[in-house]
């Protein structure tokens, strides 16, 4: 079923969202200095100083209720995974050898997001709510309603080659200047009964939408041994890990206790990990396995391309370049692709 | 629902040193598990480590555990009656149902005997469904020995040998590489084969059990690798596209030679 809904009522549209759920999307950061960086001593207020900082880079923010407007629809630098998977999540507690299970109350949240990074979600549904399932990522999940905006391409995306697919819950179509909103699911469709339910402001007309049709991904044979490629890899990269930061995709993660300064209680937590990084590899006695940059940079291109499409039957990489921009020495996951075929 | 991150209270009943840095707990952890397959030891504060079972008994369960790390080295400060906490089984251990009225060899490496115990306990309590069992296991010095209480009994049940890397002065036993142990041996071409050990040992021994004549499939090899979840989700111990806690740790080698890092 698809609705129109006139550009004009798109702000009461999201404002509306705002009053019944948290509403996630990308922002255009504006903020001063002061708010990024707090500084300790704020007694000191003779120093009043606050700095202007603009940055033009879109970052995934909860909306606040009046601030409908600052939605944008481009592309932003880190992907919306860590409101799925946060860098660093307690698991279980303990208190004196008894454990207490981390209980959080979760929110409904509302995404805004790009078709790329609706796939991300979908390909890390894939992984983590695959038997036996995750759950504090399905408690999360669960609790979510993805919403796919119209796309904004950016100089380094190429979702073209990837094939992306229909996984979102609403999709807002761009349509002769206005949105048709099209529902693929079930969230979707009891979001959008409460949006006909409370909704006085605006209008939602029924039309006709047929989704495009899209060519389904044929796997290519690929040459995995091919030590050149994975030689000049490992010379150019400087093993940051800023790749794996920004994937949408990557969900690796390490688990890890940490013991309080009474020693009595603690945690069990994960924190993101890189398989860029010597330590992931690592196994007791000091032995790495994936010494060399290459063979690292080998496991993400093939991770992304070929071993998650063996187990899950899609490819992990979405396509959507970030890897690429954040890259300080231009490493392009798409060249070393074209070169796995 | 399941947690699956959640472990279980198990109570240490009884420690048995093996050498200067392994040592063997029994927990009083009971569950139905197959000989390969692991789990994860926490101690609270410190964090998780993967171990194999070293044993096959429905009342407890034997965990060989060596001193090289921060969890490893916190298990080894504990004491009888100290608890440690468990999840698992995890992973895919040996068929053993599928081994039964054939051969089987088991060569074992250094702390890669440990998860064949397992095996060899479960071969001991079906002794008349296999056929000849041999037992080949290999240390770097006399004082690197373990499992060294069962090797009078495994004699008379079992054809068992066991070499050493370097001479010893009190012992009289083969010295050099266990591959020395497979090349003597009168070993069917329809024998199966299980092999734990260093990365090394695994490459050499498969290599002369190959010349024996047994076939790639019936070759079956445990991989080592840094495990965190252990169910296939934190991408720590993938090779070659398979997760080795998840489809592993225990591999054919005709899977196994291809997966390479």
């Amino acid at each position: 079923m698809a609705y129109l809904l006139k550009k004009g009522d798109f702000n009461s549209f999201v404002e509306l969202l705002i009053s019944k759920y948290e509403v996630i999307a990308p922002v255009n950061n504006t903020s001063n200095y002061n708010e990024i960086y707090p500084s300790s001593n704020d007694t000191n207020k003779s120093s009043n100083k606050t700095i202007k900082c603009f940055s033009n880079i879109p970052q995934f923010q909860t909306i606040k209720k009046g601030e409908a407007d600052k939605l944008v629809f481009n592309m932003t630098l880190y992907s919306p995974k860590d409101f799925f998977l946060p860098p660093n999540e307690t698991l279980l507690k303990f208190k004196k050898n008894k454990i207490v299970e981390v209980k959080s109350k979760p929110k409904k949240r509302v995404f805004f997001m790009n078709r790329c990074d609706v796939n991300g979600v979908h390909r890390n549904d894939l992984i983590m709510l695959d038997e036996p399932q995750d759950p504090y990522y399905k408690e999360k999940r669960d609790n979510s309603i993805l919403i796919e905006t119209p796309c904004i391409a950016s100089n380094n995306c190429k979702c073209v080659d990837i094939d992306l697919i229909d996984c979102y819950d609403l999709k807002l179509i761009s349509h002769e200047g206005d949105y048709i909103i099209n529902i693929n699911s079930r969230k979707g469709e009891e979001l959008f009964d409460m949006i006909k339910n409370e909704n006085k402001l605006f209008q939602l007309t029924k039309v006709a939408y047929e989704p495009p049709r899209h060519k389904i991904y044929k796997p290519k044979d690929v040459k995995t041994d091919n030590k050149k490629t994975w030689k000049r890899y490992g010379e150019d990269c400087l093993s940051c890990s800023a790749c794996t930061v920004v994937c949408p995709t990557c969900m690796c993660f390490t688990i890890d206790g940490h013991l309080d300064i009474d020693l009595k209680s603690g945690n069990k937590h994960r924190d993101w990990a890189s398989c860029q990084l010597l330590n992931f590899s690592k196994v007791a006695g000091g032995f790495v396995f994936r010494k060399d940059r290459g063979a690292r940079g080998k496991q993400r291109i093939h991770c992304k391309f070929i071993y998650f499409k063996e187990k899950y039957g899609y490819p992990r990489c979405v396509g959507c370049g970030r890897c690429n921009t954040a890259c300080p020495v231009g490493i392009n996951i798409f060249e070393y692709y074209g070169e796995l075929k | 629902m399941n947690n699956p991150y959640l472990p279980k209270k198990v109570k240490i009943i009884k420690i048995m040193n093996e050498t200067d840095d392994t040592k063997t707990f029994r927990v009083s952890f009971k569950i139905d598990h197959d000989p390969g397959q692991f789990v994860n030891v926490s101690v609270l504060g410190i964090g998780e480590a993967p171990i194999s079972f070293s044993s096959h008994s429905n009342k407890f369960v034997d965990l060989c555990i060596r001193n090289v790390g921060n969890v490893t080295n916190a298990i080894h400060k504990k004491k009888i009656g100290d608890y440690l906490w468990i999840r698992g089984p995890y992973g895919k251990g040996y068929p053993m149902k599928k081994f039964h009225n054939k051969d089987i060899i088991l060569v074992g490496g250094g702390t890669g005997v440990a998860p064949l115990i397992g095996a060899v306990d479960y071969i001991e309590q079906n002794l008349n469904k296999f056929d000849n069992v041999k037992l080949f296991f290999g240390f770097r010095h006399d004082k690197a020995i373990l499992f060294k209480r069962n090797f009078k009994k495994w004699g008379k049940l079992f054809d068992f040998d066991f070499t050493l890397d370097c001479k010893s002065k009190e012992l009289k036993c083969n010295t050099g590489v266990i591959t020395k142990l497979i090349e003597k041996a009168d070993i069917k071409s329809n024998t199966i084969a299980i092999v734990c050990g260093p990365p090394i040992m695994i490459k050499f021994a498969v290599k002369s059990l190959l010349t024996k004549g047994i076939k790639e499939e019936n070759i079956y090899i445990s991989f080592e690798r840094l495990m965190s979840c252990g169910i296939g989700k934190c991408g720590h111990c993938e090779v070659g596209g398979k997760y080795v806690c998840k489809n592993g740790p225990v591999f054919s080698y005709d899977i196994a030679k291809n997966m390479t890092d």
